[in-house]
């Protein structure tokens, strides 16, 4: 009956955090400023060991106590070495939207896995969060979500001109959505 | 030397600080009105204790990643609504801007529409914003002709974000940047 399973994809793993192996890890990552955007939400900087273990906490925190984040680290599933995270960042449950994140942080893994993450938790938000529309807000650099959320069947439905500033630039801000029914044909298809 | 203007008056209204005590009981009076909350926000509809307003007021009270004013009419005195700036905690490139006029006797009159431009002026002046954005339903036409007005450009539509009353409701993307407001200012000096 559950024919697809939600946390596998055809490279990756959706799995919880791992407070042990991923603090170092995920500390590293965002020695890369724009890994690290995705963990900050205000100054962005690189985190220390314990200023990420603060962020997982206050993250989970909040997950538990809204039931309206739902968060997965990813890691390969070669190695179980960690890739990044995939999330959805909130859910409005009276009107059935969603919006996701996809965050690569290891190198080797930027540009490869984004597309089959995106399906992954687009799968997830419609078949187990049973949403009816599903967000992702991108900047205008990052090219390789681009591509994918279009491969995957988003649509950009908006465009914040000049919203973001990183590397000494004003950049768009983009947001893309998918419906239900258009998800529904693209898999009949 | 800076000239001693007054930033933050426009020609109806003026912006003025939030008073927990005063304005905890005005908000709560007009969550009353389903028709304002559903204007505002795409939350369900609720009412709020005066007590819970005041205490989450004198919380947020001195926050860094977010301003907020009362609207005051510059006639009676009366506060109509509130205003603010929002999402910006970091970085002073992009705001959100909230707006909701409280008494429904200010509806349509031109209250709002004064208090977005000073808003503006504040943003980009006073806080050096590069742009300001805002979210309005399909259904707020009147909000959008205002936000029209004051300069703000039409940047896209998220398909049925909203589900009220039985169908589902766009929900439209609005911007002004910099440039566009130094323009519509200059225009409206120059009149």
């Amino acid at each position: 009956m559950m024919k697809y399973p939600l946390f596998e994809t055809e490279n990756c793993l959706l799995t919880e955090i791992d407070y042990e192996k991923d603090l170092e890890t995920d500390s590293l990552f965002t020695q890369d400023l724009r890994y690290a955007r995705y963990w900050c939400k205000g100054i962005v900087k690189p985190l220390s060991k314990n200023e990420m273990k603060k962020t997982y906490e206050k993250l989970e925190k909040k997950a538990d106590e809204s039931r309206n984040k739902f968060h997965f680290a990813v890691r390969s599933k070669v190695d179980s070495q960690l890739i990044g995270y995939a999330r959805f960042d909130w859910v409005f449950w009276n009107d059935q939207c969603g919006e996701i994140k996809v965050a690569i942080g290891h190198p080797e893994y930027l540009g490869k896995v984004e597309q089959e993450l995106i399906e992954k938790l687009t799968y997830y938000g419609f078949h187990e969060l049973n949403l009816h529309r599903i967000d992702c807000y991108i900047s205008q650099f990052e090219e390789e979500l681009d591509l994918s959320l279009k491969k995957v069947g988003y649509l950009r439905e908006a465009i914040f001109r000049e919203a973001e500033f990183f590397n000494n630039k004003y950049w768009d801000r983009y947001v893309y959505g998918i419906l239900r029914p258009s998800w529904s044909q693209k898999l009949e298809a | 030397m800076i000239e001693k203007q007054d930033i933050l008056t426009g020609e109806k209204v003026r912006l003025v600080p939030i008073d927990a005590e005063r304005d905890s009981i005005l908000f709560s009076l007009w969550h009353r009105n389903s028709e304002y909350s559903r204007l505002l926000d795409s939350d369900p509809a609720r009412q709020f204790s005066s007590i819970a307003t005041k205490k989450w007021i004198e919380e947020n009270e001195l926050a860094h990643d977010f301003v907020s004013f009362g609207i005051q009419s510059i006639e009676d005195g009366t506060i109509l609504g509130d205003i603010g700036l929002g999402d910006f905690s970091g970085q002073f490139t992009n705001t959100f801007v909230g707006l909701g006029i409280g008494d429904p006797q200010y509806w349509g009159k031109g209250y709002g529409s004064d208090a977005m431009r000073i808003i503006l002026r504040y943003a980009f002046e006073i806080l050096n914003f590069h742009r300001v954005s805002l979210t309005v339903f399909e259904y707020n036409t009147r909000a959008i002709r205002s936000y029209e007005k004051c300069g703000f450009q039409h940047e896209g539509r998220l398909r049925e974000f909203l589900s009220r009353e039985g169908r589902r409701w766009d929900l439209l993307f609005m911007g002004i940047t910099r440039y566009e407001w130094q323009d519509a200012f200059q225009k409206m000096e120059n009149a």
